[in-house]
């Protein structure tokens, strides 16, 4: 489903008359691990939808590869563009140092549209805080561009703040402990994101958390596999109870808000017991 | 120590030839069934793919005649097979099904590991005797491979349905038997002139189908409806390029030498798919590419449900098609696919391969080098 929303954004975009669309071909985010295969792909599969290849700039991230590989793609990138090696280097400085800062951000217990809100942008897509003294806790699993993406999630994590529970993410933990706990997997997880929530999964059995929710989208390969992992290893280490959402373009609101206050009414009920 | 494997295709004649050269019991598992999918899907995670599905069916079926151990293979990404011996350890765990699994992982991941796991299924075994097995399984596995090619194009022209068919499994009953190279050797060249001998006329029009996709999915018939037979029985010459022994070369011996493989693919690819994609994506669009400059009258493209690389395949190939103007059949699979459904459409892609080619006169697309329309424009 994500990468039918993708069609849509890059449908959107042509139809808004722009010249050429950046869209970085990421196939290892870290070295020695991937990203998910279809993104492998996405420069390919967008060129053969949409015509003129040419339109798209699609520099090869691969950082398994050495560093300089990486810097010669972006100087690629910057010559097509007009500038020098120098701005180049430069322009990419800044955009590592505003990455560390939203990563950061995150960390501290934001949302991606607070920051968006604080940078003085569209504050309409805010999301909601929960409220004043949640009384629950719930660690969210789940690729970034599906959990803070309202449509692919349904806007989960907002129906939850209005429920009272405080929500964590895998952004909020931090980066060590996440490491600390993925290498406890028997085998090296290559996928970098799922690598990432395996890690968080094993974070929150040893958190106060109440429950654990997994939102994956249908046919989600990488998922498939990283949320049975998470499923069988979360029940043998804990009795923490998980609920794993499926959503695709089918999928129906109601049958979400159901099931997600079903979850939280069956995590008080527990709690007050 | 008695061992077993998950099936897919002809795989089990070499691999029999491999453990029990290695001194182990062999448990090759029931052919695969519909019980075999009902166990897979009971266990399995739901959206997993169904190779993963059908694996765990074959180890359960395996553990029941006595297997002890699992031969499997991993993966160091990023397609997902990689993570199915580890996956399925864990739900075996679970069931209490308390087989050992003795994963071989690619070299690419570090030498230990596999040489480790290695010396667990090689203890107590002398280095010729290892020597001597191993160029019994791989006489084996290019024997299965060379048979299945030629069947491929006999099938075709047979004059009763199913004759070839029957040959070639008595054929590989032979090579399962031998037990020498020269067995094989023998087994293979009367396997091959038996072929010959079916009997077909070789008069007749017959259509060339190329069949590319993910490689699983491809070699195991009970997956793919007996594709390829099905095909072959409508009179339809089938050409693929994925065999059993190209994998077992690439993906477990000599993943060094995957870049040089993959040099070449990419000169076919380049105009359409620009990038290694795991699995087998990048090869069923160069594939596709390379058939149609060879002469075929259309592609069926197959893959599992949910398949990550074999979907980025699959929103390349229509412009492949266009391209060429060559048709291409996409079919996905999965343990709700029916043997109807699948029949309906390949008789019906068969029929307007059929019709296309009384319009445009005969083989309009064999031989020379095919300028595509508006291809490498993009």
């Amino acid at each position: 489903m994500p990468v039918k929303i993708f069609y849509g954004h890059v449908s959107w975009l042509i139809e808004a008359g722009v010249d050429s669309i950046f869209l970085p071909r990421l196939i290892s985010v870290a070295p020695k691990e991937y990203i998910c295969p279809k993104f492998m792909g996405l420069p390919d599969m967008m060129a053969a939808a949409f015509p003129n290849r040419a339109r798209f700039i699609a520099p090869v991230v691969n950082l398994t590869l050495s560093p300089r590989l990486f810097y010669r793609e972006l100087e690629k990138v910057g010559q097509g563009l007009g500038c020098t090696a120098k701005e180049t280097r430069k322009a990419w400085d800044e955009a590592l140092a505003a990455q560390k800062r939203f990563q950061s951000f995150l960390q501290g217990g934001n949302w991606p549209a607070e920051y968006e809100a604080e940078q003085d942008r569209d504050t309409e897509s805010m999301v909601t805080r929960p409220l004043d003294n949640p009384n629950l806790r719930i660690g969210l699993l789940g690729h970034s561009y599906v959990i803070y993406d309202k449509l692919a999630s349904m806007d989960a994590v907002s129906r939850l703040h209005h429920m009272g529970a405080e929500v964590l993410t895998v952004d909020m933990l931090s980066p060590a402990r996440i490491e600390a706990q993925a290498v406890r997997w028997p085998k090296r997880m290559f996928w970098t994101s799922g690598r990432r929530i395996l890690g968080a999964a094993w974070e929150y059995t040893e958190m106060p958390v109440d429950g654990i929710i997994y939102i994956t989208a249908f046919g989600c390969g990488t998922d498939s596999l990283t949320a049975e992992l998470v499923e069988r290893t979360v029940r043998r280490r804990s009795q923490i109870p998980q609920l794993i959402l499926n959503i695709d373009e089918h999928t129906g609101e109601a049958g979400v808000v159901t099931r997600l206050e079903a979850f939280v009414d069956m995590l008080r009920w527990r709690r007050a017991r | 120590m008695k061992v077993t494997f998950p099936h897919m295709g002809t795989a089990y004649i070499p691999f029999r030839a491999l453990i029990k050269g290695l001194g182990h019991e062999v448990i090759v598992a029931p052919a695969c069934t519909q019980r075999t999918l009902s166990l897979g899907t009971r266990y399995a995670p739901e959206s997993a793919c169904l190779p993963l599905k059908i694996n765990i069916g074959n180890y359960l079926e395996a553990a029941e005649l006595g297997a002890e151990a699992i031969v499997m293979a991993g993966g160091i990404g990023p397609c997902r097979f990689g993570f199915y011996a580890y996956v399925q350890q864990e739900i075996l765990r679970d069931i209490g099904c308390d087989m050992e699994m003795i994963i071989l992982e690619p070299p690419a991941s570090g030498w230990q590991p596999l040489l480790a796991r290695l010396r667990r299924l090689t203890k107590g075994v002398s280095a010729a005797q290892i020597a001597r097995t191993l160029r019994l399984t791989w006489a084996k596995l290019v024997a299965c491979d060379r048979l299945e090619q030629l069947s491929l194009t006999v099938r075709a022209y047979e004059i009763r349905k199913g004759s070839t068919t029957k040959v070639l499994q008595q054929a590989y009953q032979e090579v399962d038997r031998a037990e020498s190279v020269d067995m094989v050797t023998r087994a293979l060249r009367d396997g091959l002139a038996n072929l010959h001998l079916v009997p077909q006329d070789r008069g007749r029009q017959v259509l060339t189908i190329g069949v590319v996709g993910e490689i699983y999915t491809i070699l195991e018939p009970f997956v793919n409806f007996r594709l390829e037979e099905q095909l072959g029985e409508m009179g339809v010459v089938v050409r693929r390029k994925i065999w059993l022994s190209d994998w077992i070369l690439h993906h477990l011996v000599l993943s060094a030498f995957r870049k040089q493989r993959e040099a070449g693919l990419f000169r076919w690819a380049r105009p359409y798919l620009q990038h290694f994609v795991g699995g087998h994506g990048l090869e069923s669009v160069a594939h596709t590419v390379q058939l149609a400059n060879g002469g075929v009258d259309g592609i069926v493209h197959i893959l599992p449900f949910t398949c990550m690389p074999e979907i980025v395949a699959q929103s390349i190939l229509p412009s492949v098609g266009e391209d060429y103007q060559l048709p291409i059949l996409t079919v996905v699979v999965d343990e709700h696919t029916g043997i109807a459904g699948i029949r309906t459409r390949l008789e019906a892609f068969v029929d307007l391969l059929a019709s296309t080619r009384a319009k445009t006169g005969s083989h309009s697309r064999s031989g020379g080098l095919l300028t595509p329309a508006a291809g490498h424009s993009r």
